[in-house]
């Protein structure tokens, strides 16, 4: 269990953390979010030892990192943004060398590095050097370092920036595999990521927690009225008179009118809207195209807590 | 620690600034010995060991300028300041392979003494001294040399910084023979190259000795404190 306790870092008079905490438990992946510059690569940088001046605490599992550094660290996996890789060496030249630094045991070493080789889809490629792989297998390549060791805690720092779609995906994949023996913290700019991925999210705003709760309650705390938008075929112009007499209709707004094919924004208060609507223009004979619910996203729910917090600032 | 060691050593290894200097240090090596040695028809070493610290002068600064700015620049710096080993032992891996290689280097000249005592004496004594000597006046180029790497991303300008570093002190004895007097003593007590001139000589002091070891450790300590500043400060991201 990750536990970050008033964290607080200051850049000469700036003070980039204002005292955050949060905890992840084994299993969770957790998603940091905010805008640039609010202090999440700083937040990083603390747990992954690379910033050793700061105040407040960050234990694992109960180990301090300012009191037993090289214990910590042997716990913590690490892909950092730009995934720097030694190109001269072969993929698995580089996991052996990243099992000297951890001191991984020479006699289950083999074993261990063909493991993680072949969770993460490198087998075939081991004997490769690292150059002349392609950017998803270079990320993969960054993921396997991370897992050397087998640590406790794996941090990685916006992973998929730069793959392709089917590369993005099955790294997706794999992050979510992780999560099985592993507490892996994950950071994007990307939220449908995030809200595909992560058990539980951070929001972070000039160097403050916002919020820290599972992305679908975040969604539901906030899309306390829900709406769907409507598409018809009305030849008559009678659907804003329907959606007028409706009484389960609290209000409704045009979002797009193309010929005879109509969109509406609904907002209504009753459980059975979807029958009652049907039916009430089934009555009148004018085709429902399409009835979807306009779903409040991840992305509402950061843009909602981002501009509430700039206007308690301001 | 040896994990550094060896992912140093196979960087020197995948290089071919490594090979290229070697050849050139050694090839460098054999004109000044014949030079000095077979067309003076000279048994005495000491002109040709002067003369290999001028080239280790020169060398040490294009070997030694990548050692922390490349990982620096390329981010590898972050995976290794990240991982459980601590900056000591990094930075003495670091430099540990580096004097490896120019133990190797100057390995190769034992060639030369060699050959020549197939036609004269060689004092043992004398040789051992004189190589005591190199190894300590370059183990203290290197660590000046890892030290200025540390201060910058660019191995260029590190290696340039190195080498006016180093030109300045060498220098520095001629100048204060020049001036005279206290300066003379003082620049002649601080200098390496002098101090290497009096073990190249013959004068074996332990004094000498301990001045070369501090002075390596000096700047491996700064090595070590820049590195420790630089994971202070976070490389100044937020």
């Amino acid at each position: 269990m990750l536990e970050i306790e008033n964290l607080r870092k200051k850049y000469g008079d700036t003070e980039v953390l204002k005292g955050i905490s949060f905890t992840a438990e084994k299993g969770e992946i957790l998603g940091l979010l905010g805008p640039n510059g609010t202090g999440k690569s700083t937040t990083m940088n603390i747990i992954t030892g690379f910033i050793s001046d700061f105040e407040g605490s960050v234990r694992l599992n109960g180990t301090e990192i300012i009191k037993q550094p090289a214990a910590f660290k042997k716990n913590i996996g690490y892909l950092p943004e730009l995934n720097p890789l030694p190109v001269n060496m072969t993929v698995y030249e580089f996991m052996d060398f990243a099992a000297d630094l951890k001191s991984v045991c020479k006699k289950d070493r083999k074993e261990h590095i063909e493991q993680i080789l072949e969770s993460t889809g490198l087998l075939h490629v081991r004997k490769r050097l690292i150059r002349n792989l392609s950017k998803g297998y270079k990320q993969r390549t960054g993921i396997a370092q991370a897992l050397v060791g087998n640590p406790e805690l794996i941090i990685l720092d916006e992973p998929t920036v730069g793959l392709d779609p089917k590369q993005i995906a099955d790294i997706r994949i794999l992050v979510k595999s992780l999560a099985a023996d592993h507490t892996v913290i994950f950071s994007s700019h990307i939220l449908s990521e995030v809200n595909a991925i992560c058990d539980s999210v951070v929001i972070m705003y000039k160097g403050k927690v916002l919020t820290h709760a599972a992305p679908n309650d975040l969604v539901k705390k906030l899309d306390k009225h829900g709406g769907m938008l409507l598409c018809t075929k009305d030849e008559n112009n009678q659907s804003e008179q329907i959606l007028q007499q409706a009484d389960f209709v609290k209000k409704y707004s045009v979002v797009e009118v193309s010929g005879n094919i109509k969109k509406y924004y609904i907002k209504f208060d009753d459980i059975d809207f979807s029958k009652k609507i049907f039916f009430a223009f089934a009555d009148r004979q004018i085709p429902i195209i399409e009835l979807t619910p306009d779903k409040f996203t991840l992305e509402d729910a950061f843009l909602q807590y981002l501009t509430a917090a700039e206007q308690e600032a301001v | 620690m040896k994990s550094i060691i060896k992912y140093e050593l196979r960087h020197y290894i995948h290089s071919s600034v490594t090979f290229l200097f070697g050849g050139l240090f050694f090839m460098i090596c054999a004109i000044y010995f014949f030079i000095d040695n077979i067309r003076g028809r000279s048994g005495d070493l000491t002109a040709f060991y002067s003369s290999v610290s001028v080239i280790m002068l020169f060398m040490l600064p294009v070997l030694t300028a990548r050692v922390v700015s490349e990982d620096r620049k390329s981010g590898f710096e972050v995976i290794l300041i990240t991982s459980p080993i601590s900056t000591v032992q990094m930075i003495s891996g670091k430099f540990a392979a580096t004097f490896i290689v120019i133990i190797i280097m100057l390995s190769s000249t034992l060639c030369f003494p060699a050959f020549l005592s197939l036609f004269a004496d060689i004092d043992v004594v004398s040789l051992a001294n004189r190589y005591l000597a190199l190894l300590l006046l370059t183990a203290s180029i290197a660590a000046l040399g890892i030290f200025i790497s540390s201060l910058t991303e660019s191995q260029v300008a590190a290696c340039v910084l190195s080498l006016i570093s180093l030109l300045v002190l060498f220098a520095a004895s001629p100048i204060g023979t020049a001036v005279g007097g206290n300066t003379a003593k003082i620049i002649s007590a601080v200098s390496i190259f002098s101090r290497f001139t009096e073990m190249n000589q013959g004068m074996f002091t332990v004094g000498t000795v301990v001045y070369f070891i501090s002075f390596t450790f000096v700047f491996l300590f700064l090595t070590v404190q820049t590195t420790a500043y630089r994971r202070i400060h976070g490389g100044g991201r937020s």
